[in-house]
């Protein structure tokens, strides 16, 4: 082998090397670790119809986990559905990468009726036309719990209400969760920052696929 | 160029040794589900501050039927909870918190093994389909009472 061609061969070598090394420590390219997978649910909306999960997905999925006598986190919720909204307004064809519905933990209070009412009263879920959804208990503790990870409780003996954690969560187009956030402001701001990442990997297209996979190797999450 | 046998030698000892290691985290991370920490902050549980499940405190809460997590807190030189429950066949997710220094997080019989370093989340996911008892220590010396940290899971036949 000749001396230019072994300089050659170096010069590969190490710019492959620096690219990696920029890509995995630079994270040009940025995604949201695969936290869990999903599980199917089947539940009835607000006007006693069917909504089946994955059937209804849509390349980014964000679940409001909120029962509508809960105020201080409807109210919470709603904020957090309004800055989306805000945040993504100059994406194109945000309807089509974005479903949004919001569950119950708590049919027992929350029946038909009762989520007819919310659904009138919440603005955010009439201007998005997101589903207020609910189910049987045990349904609901393997959708959101078992599934996407949201703590929801029977009711304690003496108690009418489920324990439950508010909170939202993100999930992709394969079904994996890919982030959860609790209704405080620093989720706030998470779910703000994540959404675009998000909508930037489930829109790439051809080799771009790779790379955000290669992300994924790489372990290249937001700091 | 021109290249001392032993030289020459050495240096094919230690590429192998790449290629040996190499293939020894590929199989542990893509078969044997053991991984490095690294998801880290972004799968904290849902927990309201100051709540019952603050993660702040160690606790354990069952999301559905089969289905645990767990939220740990470390600290020289206990776990907090040291103790946890569960039935046979339960899928347990463990998130692990420092609150001082680097310590370990190993979880006998099992794939779990964490570094848990202090400002990090450390996260893990086992099913324990075998009644027992299993034994978790820390495995990163983190000083005199070291020996100490440990606890014990509990898998009760149902």
């Amino acid at each position: 082998m000749g001396r230019g061609v072994k300089i050659a061969v170096a010069v590969i070598i190490g710019l492959v090397v620096v690219a990696v090394g920029y890509f995995a420590i630079g994270r040009p390219i940025q995604v949201l670790p695969r936290i869990q997978t999903t599980i199917p649910f089947e539940m009835s909306d607000q006007n006693g119809d069917l909504y089946r999960y994955p059937d209804r997905a849509r390349p980014m999925n964000l679940y409001v986990v909120v029962a509508t006598w809960d105020d201080e986190a409807v109210a919470r919720a709603e904020q957090m559905l309004e800055r989306v909204y805000a945040e993504l307004r100059e994406q194109e064809n945000i309807d089509e990468l974005l479903e949004i519905a919001w569950i119950s933990p708590d049919p027992a209070n929350d029946d038909i009726e009762s989520l007819r009412a919310a659904s009138a009263r919440i603005p955010i879920l009439q201007a998005t036309g997101a589903p207020l959804l609910t189910a049987a208990p045990t349904v609901v503790r393997l959708a959101v719990g078992a599934g996407m990870g949201i703590y929801v409780s029977p009711p304690a003996e003496g108690q009418t209400r489920v324990a439950y954690e508010p909170g939202l969560v993100l999930v992709d187009n394969v079904g994996y969760v890919r982030g959860r956030y609790s209704l405080n402001e620093a989720d706030e701001r998470r779910l703000v920052r994540d959404l675009p990442l998000l909508v930037a990997e489930v829109t790439a297209e051809g080799s771009e696929k790779a790379l955000y996979e290669a992300a994924h190797l790489f372990l290249c999450y937001p700091r | 160029m021109h290249i001392d046998k032993y030289e020459r030698n050495w240096i094919r000892l230690a590429g192998g040794m790449l290629v040996v290691f190499l293939l020894a985290l590929t199989v542990s991370a893509f078969f044997l589900g053991i991984q490095l920490p690294g998801i880290a902050d972004h799968a904290t549980p849902v927990a309201a501050a100051g709540g019952e499940f603050d993660v702040n405190r160690g606790w354990v809460r069952e999301l559905a039927p089969g289905r645990y997590e767990v939220n740990m807190r470390a600290r020289v030189w206990a776990f907090e909870p040291n103790e946890i429950r569960i039935p046979a066949g339960s899928t347990v997710t463990f998130y692990i918190h420092s609150d001082d220094i680097i310590h370990g997080f190993k979880i006998q019989d099992t794939t779990v093994s964490l570094m848990v370093f202090p400002d990090v989340t450390a996260m893990a996911t086992y099913t324990f389909e075998k009644p027992g008892e299993y034994p978790f220590v820390c495995h990163e010396y983190c000083g005199a009472g070291h020996h100490f940290m440990s606890g014990r899971i509990i898998v009760e036949a149902l």
